[in-house]
């Protein structure tokens, strides 16, 4: 490809654990994304807003607060209503693996819990965008 | 044969056993890096030290330099105390679950034992109605928005006979406003309250990331604090200088030493700055470090910890008084070690660590859940863990000698190795400025922390990835497909909208008029350099709640802003 692929990375609202979020973020940056790490302390709507602005392909956010199922809901919902539904979501953090399905029906393509390799979240988002590159 | 002969044949054995084996690199230096020899001998430390030199490097238990423990007979008459942190809901539930854990014999020197910790709204200073709290209000602890939130959490405890231990870093000023404030309100003088609070701001801004305020401020509010406890409340332990949250993002134990370290020195040279006598203050710090998975690296941390403190507020300070020599400090095993996999492990894991800061000489101690990679504790795990700590206090006699191994070839050469190593991170501390105080703010400029942290992190990470860390059930021996099998805790949303009702009706309930002039108090007093204590509490006896004066105090002092992750790597 050109021009790399953008990812906006980061934790949503004020949850600071960001241990996980950065080392994915400097992995998927050495994988050849160019990724917008945006940290904690922004709602599901600034987050989305920040989104569209950056021209991401995918918003992956790390997240150890148990709020997951709310914050990807509304996050969705707010790119949606920006006319952003083609941005991918991904997700990370302490999330008990029986929440990924109702986190796949509020539209998280891929949900990474602890302990997975990085390699695997980097060629599941690669996965994940793979038409994107091929247009 | 003489002990140099000894010795060749011995290293000849060795080394032919490492030409045909070699050994994994993970079995040839300690978690955080520190090489490590097959076996150790009497010419690698000090076993055989003159009596002088054992004094000065060892001594005994319960004296200056502490390397052996705060007591005399280490936890033979002084048990840790058992402090398994508690938060989840509003006030009423977290209440709750304590009454819960101090059923299940959560005990110390008091009849109380809590140690509760808040939720990220109520850490970072917003009230729960804050459009940053949606979604996370009693998530992972008790939200607290005012000080009737603080009187529902203490009510069915006496003050008196209570320690309480408020896990809070940048918002600790207005924590203890809150507390002592609730405990006035009950007839209880402050001089009879008994606590900690982590109350580190330095740490905060590499570690536990809860700041409120840029640093110089928060040491200004810091200097107020210990100065308000020394002459009103001289039984609050006014700091517990954190290592804990800098280890979970990744640094090193020798890190850990020295980084925490620098920051307790650091608050040690604002006090005295300001006149106060080291030798009182002093005996009220104490710090919150963590132990992992190394055994005996972490038990020589202890121990090294408590001789280079010693060592340098002897030496910086002119420090003298044992009790303000002695560090003591609180321990929690390493929520990073545990595993999403196989959860149950994780109660192997934290029971091996807890055991590791009892031999280590621990005054206190959290361990941790098994479900601590998934989610807040349920009532089942929390006793489980809670039972680890009474399994280890009154079955295995590990209490009943002090420093049990010291002595030890091996850890006392640790020991040293340890100390070491964090004298050389202390030393470029101090490098930065023209004392410690200096150091540690220009260090924090430059990003020295957060690169630290990050690049071990990220150096653990690859360790874990390659399996050259080894991590049981994850990397190797793991059970592809186990499910998850424990019950897990979960939240429920009406906690929230709970919590918003109870912040409606306290404001609806209080004196606006009363509210801004308390208010404006505290506003006009950030422009003096008086003490900010009696403020806070004035302003939370008013009604203010905790999102109403962090503002005030921001406006006046301004906010920080984190070295950008991605630039440092």
């Amino acid at each position: 490809m050109s021009t790399p692929v953008r990812i906006l990375v980061g934790k949503a609202g004020l949850d600071k654990h960001d241990r996980g979020a950065i080392i994915v973020s400097r992995a998927l940056r050495d994988a050849g994304f160019e990724v917008v790490y945006i940290g904690s302390g922004h709602t599901p709507e600034e987050l989305a807003r920040v989104a569209v602005e950056e021209d991401v392909a995918a918003v992956g956010l790390s997240l150890l607060s148990g709020a997951h199922l709310e914050i990807f809901r509304q996050l969705r919902a707010a790119l949606d209503g920006l006319g952003a539904d083609d941005i991918a979501l991904f997700a990370g953090g302490t999330i008990p693996a029986e929440d990924v399905p109702s986190l796949e029906e509020v539209g998280v393509l891929r949900t990474y819990t602890p302990g997975t390799p990085l390699q695997t979240i980097v060629a599941g988002v690669r996965a994940l965008l793979a038409p994107r590159d091929d247009g | 044969m003489g002990y140099e002969e000894a010795e060749r044949t011995w290293r000849a054995q060795a080394e032919e056993l490492e030409r045909l084996r070699p050994a994994q690199p993970w079995l040839r230096e300690t978690e955080g890096g520190l090489p490590v020899k097959p076996v150790y001998g009497p010419h690698d430390h000090g076993a055989s030290r003159s009596d002088d030199e054992f004094l000065e490097r060892l001594g005994f238990p319960g004296a200056p330099p502490f390397t052996r423990g705060g007591y005399p007979t280490g936890h033979r008459h002084v048990l840790w105390q058992t402090q398994q942190i508690v938060g989840y809901g509003t006030a009423e539930e977290t209440r709750e679950r304590l009454q819960y854990i101090l059923r299940q014999g959560q005990s110390g020197h008091r009849a109380a034992v809590l140690n509760v910790v808040f939720d990220q709204p109520t850490l970072n200073g917003l009230d729960s109605d804050h459009r940053l709290a949606r979604g996370a209000v009693g998530k992972g602890g008790v939200a607290i928005d005012s000080l009737g939130d603080m009187a529902t959490l203490i009510e069915p405890f006496d003050p008196r006979e209570t320690f309480i231990s408020l896990v809070v870093t940048g918002m600790g000023p207005i924590m203890f406003a809150l507390y002592a404030q609730a405990c006035v309100d009950r007839g209880v003088p402050l001089d009879r309250i008994s606590g900690v609070m982590l109350n580190d701001p330095l740490t905060a801004y590499y570690g536990a990331r809860t700041y409120i305020l840029p640093p110089r401020p928060s040491l200004r509010l810091f200097g107020d604090f210990v100065g308000f406890c020394t002459e009103r409340a001289p039984k609050w332990n006014t700091v517990g200088v954190s290592g804990y949250h800098a280890r979970e993002a990744g640094a090193t134990a020798a890190m850990e030493l020295g980084f925490t370290i620098a920051c307790g020195l650091a608050y040690v040279q604002e006090c005295v700055d300001r006149g106060l006598d080291p030798n009182v203050f002093a005996a009220r710090f104490s710090f919150f470090l963590e132990v992992g998975n190394d055994f005996f690296e972490e038990i020589a941390k202890l121990r090294a910890f408590r001789r280079v403190w010693a060592g340098e507020l002897a030496r910086r300070f002119g420090v003298t008084d044992p009790r303000a020599l002695l560090m003591r400090c609180h321990v929690q095993t390493a929520g990073s070690s545990c595993t999403a996999q196989e959860p149950e492990n994780n109660i192997v894991r934290t029971a091996i660590q807890a055991l590791a800061a009892v031999l280590g000489g621990t005054n206190s101690l959290h361990t941790n859940a098994m479900d601590e990679a998934l989610s807040i504790p349920s009532e089942t795990s929390a006793r489980i863990a809670l039972r680890t700590q009474q399994i280890i206090a009154c079955e295995t006699g590990a209490t009943r000698v002090a420093d049990p191994l010291g002595g030890s070839y091996y850890v006392e050469a640790q020991t040293d190795a340890i100390e070491q190593e964090g004298r050389r991170y202390l030393a470029e501390i101090d490098g930065f400025g023209a004392d410690i105080r200096d150091g540690v703010l220009a260090a924090l400029d430059a990003g020295y922390f957060h690169e630290l942290i990050r690049e071990q992190a990220w150096q653990t990470q690859l360790l874990l990835e390659s399996g050259e860390r080894p991590v049981v059930g994850v990397n190797c021996f793991a059970n592809d497909g186990a499910e998850v099998n424990i019950d897990l805790f979960r939240g429920d949303p009406a906690f929230e909208r709970k919590q918003l009702e109870r912040l409606r009706a306290w404001r609806a309930g209080r004196d606006g008029a009363a509210v801004e002039a308390a208010l404006a108090g505290v506003r006009a007093a950030t422009e003096t350099s008086g003490n900010m204590i009696p403020l806070l509490m004035d302003a939370v006896k008013a009604g203010t709640t905790v999102g109403e004066l962090v503002p005030v105090l921001r406006e006046a002092w301004g906010t920080y802003d984190e070295p950008h992750p991605l630039a440092l790597s």
